[in-house]
C-alpha cells in the first residue's frame, strides 16, 4: 500500500524511459511545447544575449506607445523601450524568483515536517500549530507582511515568497513521514542496528521528499504568480528593473489606447506558468503509476 | 493534456480578441496641442466666457463625479491637497474673488481698503451669509479663520504661508475685519481668493476642531452629506445660498440637487464609467484617453493651464553634491528631453515648459523660455567645463575618481508616474550623470522633503493665483525652519532673486511689479532650482448633459455652483 502512493523508489530502467519519451513526443505536442518553452526560458535567464540583442534599459520618451511593428516586433513601452527586450530580460528574475523561492520554501518546510513527523509528540505539536497560524494566512499577505518588515527589492520577496510557501511544504513533509517512519523497510533498517540519524537520513528522507519534490515543481510556477503579483502590487523591484508584474502594473493605466503594454506580459507569466505546471503535472502522474 | 490546449486556444482566441477591439494606436505626437484658451506671443489667454455663466440653468438633478484621489480630510487649511481647488467652492466661500484678468473682486467682502503703507488690509464684509450650522458669518469669523490658518496644532504646509506677513487682526465693528500685516504684501488679497484659504464656521474651529476634517461646516454652495475616506463623499444644495461671486454671474442656490463624488485611482476606470454613462463628470481625465474622449460625440473634454509654477520634473538640492555646482544644475536642466516628457505624460494634451511660470501667469515673460531648452551638446559642453571631463568604463562622467551621480527620490502617484523618473534617468545617462532612482512610500518622501534630506526630488505642481508662486518656492525665506513648513525643499538663495521677489511684494504699481518680476524669472532660469517640464494642467471630461460648466478664475478648476445637468438630453 505505501509503496503505492509513495512511488517506488527504484528508478526505472533507461531504455524505458527513452521509450517513454518517444511515445511523448508522437502523443502529446502541449508537453512537448511546454518543454521547448521552459527550454527557451532558460536560455533567456542564463544567456538573454543569444536570443535579442537590445538594452532592456533604453529610453526614449520620443518612441513611447508605439503599437507592434517591423523595429519593434511587441511594441515600445510607457518609456519607449522595445517590450521583447524588456519580456527576455525580465525572465532571469521571475525563473530566479519562482526557483529560490520554491527552495527556501522547501527547505524550511522539510526541516519542519521531519521535526514534526519524527520529533517527540509535543514538537509536533508546536510546530503543526506554528504553521497552521501561518495557513490561516492566504500566501500573498504572509509575504506582503514579510516585505513590510524587510522592504523592497528581488532578494526580499524571494524570502517572502518563499516563506509564505513553508506552511504547505511542512505539512506534506510531516504527512509523509508519518507514512514512511512505519513502513517496513525503515523497521528493517532499524531492526538491523543503524542509527536513528543513518535511518533519516538514508530511508526516511528520500522516501518522504520525493513526492514533494514533484510538487514543488508546480509550486515554481505559482511562486512566479505570487512574485508578479507583489510587483504587480508596488512591492517588487523598483524602476527601471524589467519585471513582468511591474509591466502588467504600468500598462493597465493605458489599456485603453496601448494594449500591448499589458497584453505581452500576460501572455508571458500565463504560458510560463502553464508550462512549468503541465510539466510539473507530468512528473506527479508518472510518479504515480497513472502514466507508464 | 487536453487541458493545456484548450487553455492555449483560449489564450490565443484572447489576444486575437484584444487585438479586434483595440482601436488604432495612439498618433505620434507632433500636432497642435488641444488646450483651451488662445496662445498669442507666448503668453496663454482665456474666454471670459469661460468663467462666467452663460444663462440661468435649469435646477436638479445628482451630479456623479470622480476624482483620482481622496484629500483625507475637508480642514482646506490643513492640507495643499490639489482637489481643494474645486472641492473647496462646493464647501466653502472666500473672502475674495479673481475676476477673468486676475484682478480682485468682491465676495465674502463687498470691499476693502488697503492702508498707503500697505500694511492694514479693511474689509467690509456682506451682512446675509451664514454657515451651515447656523453662525453668522462676520468679522470675528475672519479672524478666528485666520487664527486657525497659521495656528501649530493646524499644520498647515501652505495657508500658513500664504499668510505668513499676518501679524493680527482687529474686529472693527460686526462686520468690518482690519487685518495688520508685518510688512507690505501684495498678493495677501490673490491668496484670500484660492480655495485652500477658505472660511470655516467659527464655532466649529472653537469648539471643535478635529470634527473640521469629517464633518467641515462651510458657508458654501453645498453641505457634505456623507463621507467615507477613499471611497467617496455625498454633497447636498445649501438651501438659501445666495452669495455666489459677482463675477460668475450666478444669482442664488446651486442648480443641482446632489453631488456624488466617487475617488477612482485607475484611469481606465474613470474613463470607462464616462464613457458607459455611470458617471457624469470626472475630475481627473486620464492624459492617455483624451483623445478618445474627443472623439467621442458624446463627452466633452477641456485642458486648462493653472497659474503660477509649471510642473517640474525635479527640483534639486543645491546644498548637495552634485547639484551644488549651477553648471550641473544647468546641464541636467538642458539634457531632459521636456517634448518627450510631455508626451509620454501627456498624450499630446501637455505644453511642454522650460520656464518657471505658467504662461497665463499676470506678470509672465515669456522672454527666457528657451533658455533651458533642450539641448544635449550644451549640456556636454557644460559638464566639460565644470570638470567633469573624463569617462568611467559605463560611460559615466568623472571628476578626481568620483562619479557623476545622484539619486532621484520619487514616489507612485498618478501626477508624478515613475516613467517619467525613468525619462529622466534614460535622458542624462546620455550625457555621462548616473542618476539612481529610489522608490520611497509617500509618508517618508514628505518627511525627507521637508528636511531637504535628498540629492534631488520629483516635482510635481505648485500652484497659486500670482507670481508670488514664486516667493513661495524659491525665496530664501521659504526654507523650512523648526516651526514654518517651507517651499523652498531645495534651499536656493540667491540674494538677486530674493531681492526682486521681495521687492514685487512691496509694489502695487504694475510697471514695478513687471520689472522686478522679470527680474525674478531671468534669475532663475539662471540659477536653475528645479527643472519645469510642462505646464500644469487641468484635465477634465464630462458628458455633454451637464451644462454650465464654467471655471474657478484663481484655479482653473470647474465651479460646480453654475453646473446644471440637462435631462432631456439624457
Amino acid at each position: 500500500m505505501t509503496e503505492l502512493t509513495l512511488g517506488n523508489p527504484s528508478l526505472k530502467p533507461g531504455s524505458e524511459t527513452l521509450f517513454v519519451a518517444h511515445r511523448a513526443w508522437q502523443l502529446r505536442p502541449g508537453l512537448t511545447l511546454a518543454a521547448l518553452f521552459v527550454l527557451l526560458l532558460l536560455v533567456a535567464a542564463l544567456q538573454p544575449g543569444w536570443l535579442i540583442s537590445g538594452d532592456p534599459l533604453d529610453a526614449n520618451a520620443r518612441q513611447a506607445f508605439r503599437a507592434p511593428d517591423s523595429v519593434h516586433w511587441l511594441g515600445t513601452d510607457e518609456n519607449g523601450r522595445d517590450i521583447l527586450v524588456r519580456l527576455v530580460h525580465a525572465v532571469r528574475p521571475s525563473l530566479l524568483l519562482g526557483l529560490a523561492a520554491t527552495a527556501i520554501g522547501l527547505l524550511i518546510g522539510t526541516v519542519f515536517g521531519l521535526l514534526a513527523g519524527l520529533g517527540p509528540r509535543w514538537l509536533d505539536g508546536a510546530v503543526m500549530r506554528l504553521v497552521d497560524v501561518l495557513l490561516a494566512f492566504p500566501d500573498l499577505l504572509l509575504a506582503l507582511v514579510v516585505i513590510t518588515f524587510f522592504g523592497q527589492g528581488l532578494f526580499n520577496t524571494i524570502i517572502a515568497v518563499g516563506i509564505a510557501s513553508v506552511p504547505r511544504y511542512a505539512r506534506l513533509v510531516r504527512a509523509q513521514t508519518l507514512v514512511v517512519r512505519n513502513a517496513g523497510y525503515v523497521e528493517a533498517a532499524t531492526t538491523l542496528g543503524l542509527r536513528r540519524r543513518a535511518v533519516i537520513a538514508r530511508h526516511v528522507l528520500p522516501n518522504a521528499i520525493k513526492p514533494v519534490l514533484i510538487l514543488a515543481t508546480i509550486g515554481i510556477g505559482g511562486n512566479i504568480i505570487a512574485g508578479a503579483a507583489l510587483s504587480f502590487l508596488g512591492f517588487g523591484a523598483p524602476p527601471p528593473v524589467p519585471e513582468w508584474g511591474g509591466m502588467l502594473a504600468i500598462g493597465r493605466n493605458y489599456l485603453g489606447n496601448a494594449w500591448w503594454l499589458v497584453a505581452w506580459p500576460a501572455l508571458a507569466i500565463t504560458l510560463t506558468v502553464v508550462s512549468i505546471t503541465a510539466i510539473g503535472r507530468e512528473l506527479l502522474r508518472r510518479n504515480e503509476g497513472k502514466r507508464p | 493534456m487536453n487541458h493545456l490546449s484548450r487553455l492555449a486556444r483560449l489564450a490565443l482566441l484572447g489576444a486575437a480578441l484584444l487585438l479586434a477591439a483595440c482601436k488604432p494606436p495612439a498618433s505620434v505626437q507632433g500636432a497642435a496641442v488641444q488646450a483651451d484658451g488662445a496662445q498669442a506671443d507666448g503668453t496663454l489667454r482665456y474666454a471670459a466666457n469661460d468663467y462666467r455663466e452663460a444663462a440661468p440653468g435649469r435646477p436638479g438633478g445628482t451630479l456623479r463625479m470622480s476624482t483620482a484621489s481622496d484629500t483625507t480630510t475637508f480642514d482646506v487649511h490643513s492640507i495643499s491637497h490639489g482637489n481643494v481647488q474645486w472641492l473647496g467652492r462646493i464647501l466653502f466661500d472666500c473672502l475674495v474673488y479673481q475676476d477673468e484678468r486676475g484682478n480682485i473682486s468682491p465676495w465674502l467682502a463687498k470691499s476693502w481698503d488697503i492702508s498707503p503703507d500697505g500694511k492694514t488690509y479693511t474689509f467690509h464684509l456682506r451682512d446675509d451669509v451664514t454657515f451651515s450650522d447656523g453662525e453668522k458669518f462676520n468679522a470675528r469669523a475672519v479672524q478666528i479663520n485666520l487664527e486657525h490658518m497659521r495656528d501649530p496644532a493646524t499644520k498647515s504646509p501652505l495657508a500658513a504661508a500664504y499668510i505668513a506677513p499676518y501679524v493680527d487682526g482687529r474686529v472693527v465693528d460686526e462686520y468690518t475685519f482690519e487685518a495688520h500685516l508685518r510688512e507690505p504684501y501684495s498678493p495677501f488679497l490673490d491668496v484670500l481668493a484660492q480655495s485652500w484659504l477658505s472660511m470655516i464656521s467659527p464655532r466649529q474651529i472653537l469648539e471643535a476642531p478635529k470634527t473640521i476634517a469629517q464633518q467641515p461646516i462651510g458657508s458654501g454652495p453645498f453641505v457634505l452629506e456623507q463621507y467615507t475616506r477613499d471611497q467617496g463623499a455625498t454633497f447636498v444644495k445649501r438651501q438659501g445660498y445666495n452669495w455666489a461671486p459677482s463675477v460668475t454671474g450666478h444669482v442664488g442656490e446651486a442648480y443641482l440637487d446632489r453631488l456624488e463624488l466617487s475617488i477612482v485611482p485607475e484611469p481606465m476606470i474613470r474613463f470607462s464609467t464616462l464613457e458607459a454613462r455611470q458617471s457624469d463628470f470626472t475630475l481627473d481625465a486620464p492624459a492617455q484617453n483624451a483623445q478618445a474622449i474627443r472623439a467621442n460625440p458624446d463627452l466633452q473634454m477641456r485642458s486648462r493651464v493653472r497659474k503660477a509654477n509649471p510642473f517640474r520634473s525635479l527640483t534639486f538640492n543645491v546644498e548637495r553634491f552634485p547639484f551644488e555646482d549651477v553648471r550641473v544644475r544647468r546641464a541636467v536642466a538642458r539634457a531632459i528631453d521636456r517634448e518627450g516628457i510631455a508626451w509620454i505624460a501627456g498624450f499630446g494634451e501637455f505644453l511642454p515648459k522650460g520656464d518657471f511660470l505658467a504662461a497665463n501667469t499676470g506678470y509672465y515673460d515669456p522672454a527666457f523660455k528657451d533658455a533651458l531648452g533642450y539641448d544635449v551638446d550644451a549640456a556636454n559642453r557644460l559638464l566639460d567645463e565644470a570638470g567633469w571631463a573624463q569617462r568611467d568604463p559605463q560611460g559615466y562622467r568623472l571628476k578626481d575618481g568620483k562619479r557623476l551621480a545622484a539619486q532621484l527620490l520619487i514616489y507612485e502617484s498618478g501626477v508624478f508616474p515613475g516613467s517619467i523618473a525613468v525619462a529622466i534617468q534614460a535622458d542624462l545617462k546620455k550625457i555621462g550623470f548616473a542618476m539612481d532612482i529610489d522608490l520611497l512610500p509617500l509618508a517618508q518622501i514628505t518627511e525627507r522633503r521637508y528636511a531637504s534630506n535628498f540629492d534631488a526630488i520629483a516635482g510635481g505642481y505648485w500652484h497659486t493665483n500670482t507670481p508670488d508662486g514664486l516667493f513661495i518656492l524659491y525665496h530664501s525665506q521659504s526654507i523650512s525652519t523648526p516651526t514654518f513648513i517651507g517651499q523652498n525643499v531645495g534651499r536656493l538663495r540667491d540674494a538677486a532673486l530674493d531681492q526682486a521677489l521681495s521687492a514685487a511684494r512691496q509694489a502695487h504699481d504694475p510697471a514695478e511689479l513687471a520689472r522686478q518680476y522679470r527680474i525674478a524669472q531671468q534669475r532663475l532660469v539662471e540659477t536653475v532650482p528645479a527643472v519645469p517640464v510642462f505646464e500644469s494642467h487641468v484635465l477634465v471630461a464630462y458628458r455633454n448633459a451637464v451644462k454650465g460648466v464654467i471655471f474657478d478664475t484663481s484655479h482653473n478648476t470647474p465651479f460646480f455652483t453654475s453646473v446644471w445637468l440637462d435631462q432631456e438630453a439624457q
